[in-house]
C-alpha cells in the first residue's frame, strides 16, 4: 500500500529527531518522530536492471470492471436490477390470473404470503371503527357488549377479534342515509370550512342527535324528559335545547323537521327533581294532534298522517366543555298510554359526548381543503378481517338453472334420473323430481357445493324456473382448484397486484431497452459525423440539437399523443425526438478527444482511411464511457413513461407501472398497498438502475465521478 | 463578451419561434374541436375568430331547410338574429399560421379559450393562474437552496464518514423516487393520517390559516427533488475543489482548515452552483403539472393536464409556449451567468470537448 503522507506541520524538535504530523487517507492524524538514521538507501550497493512486470497486463474493459465490483452499492444495485430484470419475465409467465378482465368477488384482497392466523402478511385487514348492525345485541359474561358490523360490509365469516362496541364517529357524509337512522346516535349538519377553536364559528350551524326512528301512535301522548345538571355553564345556556320531531311522512319519503314551539312556556312543564345536582329541566306532554297543529303541513301529509318520527334535539355549542362540566344526564321520550313501544333512553354519554365533540378540535380535512366536523355518531367495532374468507369462503349463493346443470355434465351432481328425460317428458312434474333427486359428489375436487338447502320454485305465464340456494365453496365456484394467495393482494377491479406490477415493470423496462437502442444507435451516428468532421458542418449540426433540445420534453409527448393517440410507439417515437441529443453530444465529445491523438495522426499518416480511423482508433476507445452514460436513459424513460401514465395521458390499453399507479391513487387512503407495492418496485428499479449506472460510468470514466 | 451574448439571445429567439411555429402547426393538424357553449357564446366565439382571421364567413338569408349545404370539417354554421345563415370556414393552416403571429405581434393576443373558460383570453387564464405556481415555487426555492447547499456543505466536509453516507443514500433515494410517489406518501401521511395538513389546495373561501396550512405539502413536494439535487451538486464541486493543490497550498502556507473551506474552497465551489440558482428563480415561473394535478392547485402546470382533458387548445398553447420560453430563459441565464460569475470562462470560446 503506498500511503501518501501529507507532511502538515513541522513538529518540535527533539535532540536531532524530528516530528512529523500526517494525516492518512482516511483523515486521521497521525505523529510520528524520524531521525536521519531511520533512513538507510535500500538498494545502495544493486546494480539495477530493467525487470519484467510482475503483474499481468490488464485490459481497459478489465480495469473497468475491477474498479466497478469495488463499489459495493453499484454492485448491489447491479443485483438488484438483474433480480428484478428477471422477475420482470418470468412473473408474468408463471402467474396464470387472467389481469385483462374484471374479477368482481375479489376486489381489495389483502396481501397475503402466509397463512391466515399468522398475523402478518396473512390477508387480513384490521378495520377500525366500522358501522355496527346494532339488530342482534351480543353480551359476553363481563357485560361488554358486541354488535357484529353490517353483514353485507363485512360477512360475519370473516370477522374475528372483534371489540366491544362503543359510540364513535362515523366518517360519513351520508351516514344515515347508509346505515339508517337506528344505527345512528346522532347526526349533525355538514359544516365546511369551520375553525373548531373558536366559539363563534360554531354557532354557524346546529348540531343535533337524533333518536331512534320510533314508530308514533297517532292517539297517543308522549313524554319528553331532558334531565341536565342543575349547574350554571359558562357560555351554556338552557335555552340552547330545542327539540322537535323529524318525521317520515306514510306516502312522502322525505323528511321535515316540525319544531315544538314555546318550549319555554314553563307552565307546560313539570320540574322534577331527582336529586340536588340534578334536575329535570324540561318535561312536557306532547300528544302526536297537538305539535302537529302548530306547523303548516303539506296537504298529503296531513291527510295520511306520520309513519315514524326521530326525536330530536338541537343543541347549540358548549365552548371549551370538559368531560367534569357536561350538563346532560339523560333523555327520555316515552308513550303514556302504550307500554309496549316502552321509551327511548338516550343515554347521557351519548349526548355528553356530542357537547365534547364540538368543543374539542376534532374535525377533519376533507377533500377540498376545509374542515368538517364528523357527521355522525354510532356504535362502531374495530376487528380483524378476513378478506380471503370474505371472497373464498363457504358462503351461501343462489345456483341457476343452467349452472346446476353444468355441475351435472361435470359429474359434480349426481341424480338417479337422467336429465334430457327429464326435459323431454315436457312435465313440470318430472323435472321437479330430477331436482329433488340430485345428490352432490362432496369429495370431488372441484365440485363447490357444500350443501343444497333449498330449491326454489317460481313460475310465471306456463314456465318454471328453479333456482338453489346452496352453500358454496367460494374459490372453487370462481374457478380454483384451493384457496389462492395474491402476494400483492388485488386492485380495484380484482386483478392480481403481483402480476400487474411485474407486466407493467416488463412493458416499462421494455420502452426503456429500445428507446435507449433507437437513440444510442441515432446519437452515435450523428454525434460521431459531427465529431469526426468538425467545422462547418459540426457547426450546423449542433445548432439544431440547440434548437431541438430547446423543447421541453412534455411538450413534445403532449403533441405526439394528442397526434398519433397514446400507445407503445407513439411514446417511443416521443421519446426518441430529444433523446438522441445526449448520446449525440458525449460522442462528438469523445470524438474530439480521440480524433486529434498522436495515434490517430499517425495511423493518419500511414494512410488509413475514414472507416479505419473510426472503426480501429477511435470508436473502441470511446465506447466504453458513451455506452454507460447513455444508460442511464434507460431510469430517465421509465420515469417520463409513469409521469406521464400518472397524468392519465398513458398507455389505455397496456399495463404499464404508471397507468397501475395511476389507476389506484384514489385508493390511497383505503387500500394504501395499492399504491405502496408498486411504488416499492418502481422506485427499486430507479434506485438500482441509478446507482449501477452511476457506479458503471465511474468505472469507465473515473474523471467524472461524483459528477450528475 | 457582449457579442456572445446577443450571439446567444438571438440564437435563443430563434429557438423559440421555430418551436412555437411547430407547436402551432402540430396543434393545428388535430382534429378540429368545436367549441362548448350557448349560440350566442359561440357566435361570439366565432366573431373573434373571424377578428384573428381565423376563419372567413358568409352570410346566407334563410330560404328554407334545402338550402343547408354541407358540413366538412373545420366548418361551423350559425344562425344570427334576423334568422340569417352564418357559415365559418376555416382558412388554410398556414394562412391561420401568419395571422397567428400577427396577432401576437401586433396585439399580444394569443387566442381564446374554447372549454376551460369559454370566450376568455387565453393569456388571461394563464394570468390568474401564475400567481397561484409562483407562490409555491418561490417557497420552495427559499426552502430548498439554503438546505440544500448546506447539506451538500456538510457532506462534503465529513466526505466517506457515516454522515456522507447517510446524506448520500437519502439523496440518492429521493433523486431516484418519481415525485408523484413522494406526493402521494406526503398527502396520506400528513393529510390523512396526521391531520395536520389539508389533503387538497384550499378554495378562495377557506380562512387564512387553512390557506397557509395549505402551503406545506406542495412546497415540501417541491423542495425534496430540490434538496437533493443542491446537495448532490454542492458536494460534488466541494470535494472536488477540496482535494486540489491550490487548498493543499492554502493549508501548507498555514490558514486553517475554517480559513481554507470558507476564503477558498466554498468560493470555487459556488461558481457552477450559484448560476443554476439564478436559473432556477426563472423556473418558479413553471408549476409542477403532477403536484399541481395531484394536490388540486389551480396553477399553470394543471392548467396544462386540464386543457389537455377539455382539449382547449389554445390554452394548451399558451402553456406549452409558456414552458418552452421559460426553459429557454433559464437555460440562456444560465449559459450567460456563468462568464459574469467566473472570469475565468471566456464567453464564445471554442470548446470542443
Amino acid at each position: 500500500m503506498d500511503l501518501l503522507i501529507h507532511v502538515l506541520e513541522w513538529g518540535q524538535r527533539t535532540m536531532d529527531k524530528k516530528e512529523y504530523i500526517y494525516e492518512d487517507s482516511s483523515g486521521i492524524e497521525h505523529k510520528i518522530a524520524l531521525s536521519e538514521g531511520d533512513f538507510n538507501l535500500s538498494q545502495k550497493d544493486e546494480k539495477i536492471h530493467d525487470q519484467k512486470f510482475k503483474t499481468k497486463p490488464t485490459t481497459f474493459f478489465k480495469d473497468a470492471l475491477k474498479r466497478f465490483a469495488k463499489n459495493k452499492s453499484s454492485v448491489a444495485g447491479g443485483v438488484i436490477l438483474g433480480i428484478l430484470l428477471v422477475l420482470s419475465l418470468l412473473i408474468p409467465v408463471i402467474d396464470t390470473n387472467n389481469i385483462d378482465v374484471s374479477h368482481p368477488y375479489e376486489l381489495f384482497l389483502a396481501p397475503k404470503a402466509f397463512n391466515a392466523g399468522s398475523g402478518f402478511w396473512d390477508g387480513t385487514k384490521e378495520i377500525k371503527d366500522a358501522p355496527c348492525d346494532t339488530s342482534k345485541k351480543i353480551t359476553d359474561k363481563a357485560g361488554n357488549v358486541y354488535y357484529y358490523p353490517f353483514e353485507s360490509n363485512y360477512p360475519k365469516r370473516a370477522v374475528s377479534k372483534l371489540t366491544p362496541a362503543r359510540v364513535g364517529y362515523l366518517e360519513d357524509a351520508t351516514a344515515a342515509a347508509n346505515y339508517g337512522f337506528a344505527n345512528i346516535i346522532c347526526h349533525e349538519h355538514v359544516a365546511t370550512d369551520i375553525d373548531v377553536s373558536k366559539p363563534e364559528e360554531l354557532d354557524r350551524y346546529s348540531t343535533y342527535f337524533y333518536s331512534q326512528d320510533y314508530a308514533f301512535n297517532l292517539t297517543d301522548t308522549y313524554k319528553f324528559t331532558l334531565t341536565v345538571l342543575d349547574e350554571e355553564i359558562e357560555g351554556y345556556a338552557r335555552s340552547s335545547f330545542r327539540v322537535s320531531v323529524d318525521y317520515k311522512a306514510r306516502t312522502v319519503d322525505e323528511r321535515k323537521l316540525l319544531v315544538l314551539k314555546d318550549f319555554d312556556d314553563t307552565s307546560a312543564l313539570e320540574n322534577d327533581r331527582i336529586n340536588d345536582s340534578i334536575q329535570i329541566l324540561k318535561t312536557k306532554k306532547l300528544t302526536v294532534e297537538n305539535f302537529l297543529e302548530d306547523v303548516a303541513l303539506d296537504s298529503d301529509v296531513a291527510a295520511y298522517g306520520l309513519e315514524s318520527a326521530n326525536l330530536r334535539i338541537d343543541m347549540l355549542p358548549v365552548p371549551n366543555a370538559d368531560e367534569s362540566s357536561l350538563p346532560i344526564r339523560s333523555v327520555k321520550f316515552e308513550a303514556e298510554n302504550d307500554t309496549s313501544v316502552g321509551f327511548i333512553n338516550l343515554g347521557f354519554e351519548n349526548a355528553n359526548e356530542m357537547i365534547l365533540k364540538q368543543s374539542s378540535a376534532r374535525g377533519y380535512w376533507t377533500s377540498n381543503g376545509t374542515k368538517k366536523l364528523y357527521h355522525g355518531l354510532g356504535y362502531v367495532c374495530s376487528f380483524v378481517y378476513d378478506t380471503y374468507e370474505a371472497a373464498y369462503g363457504v358462503q351461501e349463493r343462489i345456483l341457476s338453472e343452467t349452472q346446476v346443470r353444468e355441475y351435472v355434465a361435470n359429474g359434480w351432481i349426481s341424480s338417479a334420473f337422467d336429465i334430457n328425460d327429464a326435459l323431454a317428458s315436457d312435465a313440470a312434474l318430472q323435472l321437479d323430481e330430477y331436482y329433488k333427486g340430485l345428490k352432490t359428489d362432496k369429495t370431488d375436487k372441484y365440485c363447490p357445493i357444500v350443501s343444497m338447502k333449498e330449491i326454489k320454485v317460481t313460475s310465471s305465464g306456463g314456465q318454471t324456473a328453479y333456482s338453489f340456494v346452496c352453500d358454496i365453496y367460494g374459490y372453487k365456484w370462481l374457478g380454483y382448484a384451493e384457496m389462492p394467495k395474491f402476494l400483492f393482494g388485488t386492485d380495484s377491479t380484482g386483478n392480481d397486484l403481483l402480476k400487474l406490477v411485474f407486466v407493467g415493470l416488463r412493458t416499462s423496462l421494455a420502452l426503456g431497452l429500445m428507446t435507449f437502442a433507437i437513440c444510442f444507435t441515432i446519437g452515435l451516428i450523428w454525434g460521431s459525423i459531427c465529431g469526426y468532421f468538425g467545422g462547418t458542418v459540426d457547426l450546423v449540426m449542433e445548432r439544431f440539437t440547440d434548437i431541438l433540445s430547446g423543447i421541453p420534453w412534455i411538450v413534445i409527448m403532449t403533441l405526439c399523443i394528442l397526434n398519433l393517440g397514446s400507445n407503445f410507439f407513439t411514446f417511443i417515437l416521443a421519446m426518441c425526438m430529444t433523446g438522441w441529443i445526449r448520446t449525440a453530444s458525449l460522442t462528438r465529445t469523445q470524438f474530439y478527444r480521440f480524433r486529434d491523438r498522436e495515434y490517430t495522426l499517425a495511423s493518419r499518416t500511414l494512410g488509413a482511411g475514414h472507416p479505419r480511423l473510426i472503426f480501429r482508433h477511435i470508436l473502441p476507445n470511446a465506447m466504453g464511457t458513451i455506452i454507460t452514460s447513455s444508460v442511464l436513459m434507460i431510469p430517465s424513460v421509465i420515469f417520463s413513461e409513469a409521469t406521464i401514465s400518472y397524468l392519465g395521458l398513458g398507455f389505455q390499453s397496456m399495463h404499464s407501472l404508471g397507468v397501475t399507479l395511476s389507476q389506484n391513487q384514489t385508493y390511497l387512503l383505503t387500500n394504501p398497498v395499492l399504491i405502496l407495492f408498486p411504488s416499492a418496485i418502481m422506485a427499486l428499479i430507479m434506485i438500482s438502475f441509478n446507482l449501477f449506472g452511476n457506479g458503471l460510468r465511474d468505472a469507465f470514466n473515473p474523471s467524472l465521478k461524483g459528477s450528475d | 463578451m457582449w457579442k456572445y451574448v446577443v450571439k446567444r439571445l438571438l440564437l435563443a429567439l430563434l429557438t423559440a419561434f421555430i418551436i412555437l411555429s411547430l407547436t402551432y402547426l402540430m396543434m393545428k393538424l388535430l382534429p378540429f374541436q368545436r367549441p362548448i357553449g350557448m349560440a350566442t357564446d359561440q357566435r361570439r366565439y366565432y366573431e373573434a375568430q373571424l377578428d384573428y382571421g381565423y376563419v372567413i364567413k358568409f352570410t346566407e338569408e334563410k330560404t328554407g331547410f334545402g338550402e343547408l349545404l354541407f358540413t366538412t370539417e373545420g366548418t361551423s354554421i350559425g344562425v344570427d338574429g334576423d334568422g340569417n345563415y352564418l357559415y365559418y370556414y376555416q382558412r388554410p393552416i398556414l394562412e391561420q399560421y401568419f395571422n397567428f403571429w400577427g396577432n401576437i405581434l401586433t396585439k399580444w393576443d394569443w387566442g381564446t379559450s374554447t372549454a376551460i373558460q369559454f370566450n376568455a383570453s387565453a393569456m388571461s387564464i394563464i394570468g390568474s393562474r401564475l400567481p397561484v405556481s409562483i407562490g409555491i415555487n418561490i417557497w420552495s426555492v427559499l426552502v430548498s437552496v439554503p438546505l440544500g447547499i448546506a447539506l451538500g456543505i456538510w457532506a462534503a466536509l465529513k466526505k466517506n464518514k457515516p454522515t456522507d453516507h447517510i446524506i448520500s443514500t437519502i439523496v440518492m433515494v429521493f433523486i431516484s423516487v418519481p415525485s408523484f410517489i413522494v406526493i402521494s406518501l406526503l398527502i396520506k401521511w400528513f393529510a390523512f393520517d396526521l391531520k395536520l395538513f389539508p389533503s387538497q389546495w384550499p378554495d378562495a373561501t377557506s380562512s387564512t390559516q387553512n390557506k397557509i396550512l395549505g402551503y406545506f405539502i406542495p412546497v415540501m413536494a417541491l423542495s425534496f427533488g430540490s434538496i437533493c439535487g443542491y446537495c448532490r451538486f454542492t458536494r460534488a464541486e466541494l470535494c472536488e475543489v477540496m482535494s486540489s493543490d491550490y487548498l493543499l497550498l492554502a493549508r501548507t502556507k498555514g490558514l486553517t482548515k475554517t480559513q481554507c473551506i470558507t476564503r477558498h474552497a466554498l468560493r470555487n465551489a459556488m461558481v457552477p452552483i450559484v448560476p443554476s440558482i439564478l436559473a432556477e428563480f426563472i423556473g418558479i415561473l413553471s408549476g409542477s403539472m403532477i403536484l399541481e394535478n395531484l394536490y388540486n392547485i389551480p396553477g399553470i402546470g394543471g392548467l396544462f393536464v386540464l386543457a389537455i382533458n377539455s382539449k382547449d387548445y389554445s390554452v394548451l398553447m399558451v402553456d406549452m409556449a409558456m414552458f418552452t420560453l421559460i426553459s429557454l430563459t433559464a437555460s440562456v441565464f444560465l449559459d450567460i451567468s456563468y462568464g459574469f460569475i467566473d472570469p475565468r470562462i471566456r464567453m464564445g470560446a471554442k470548446n470542443n470537448g
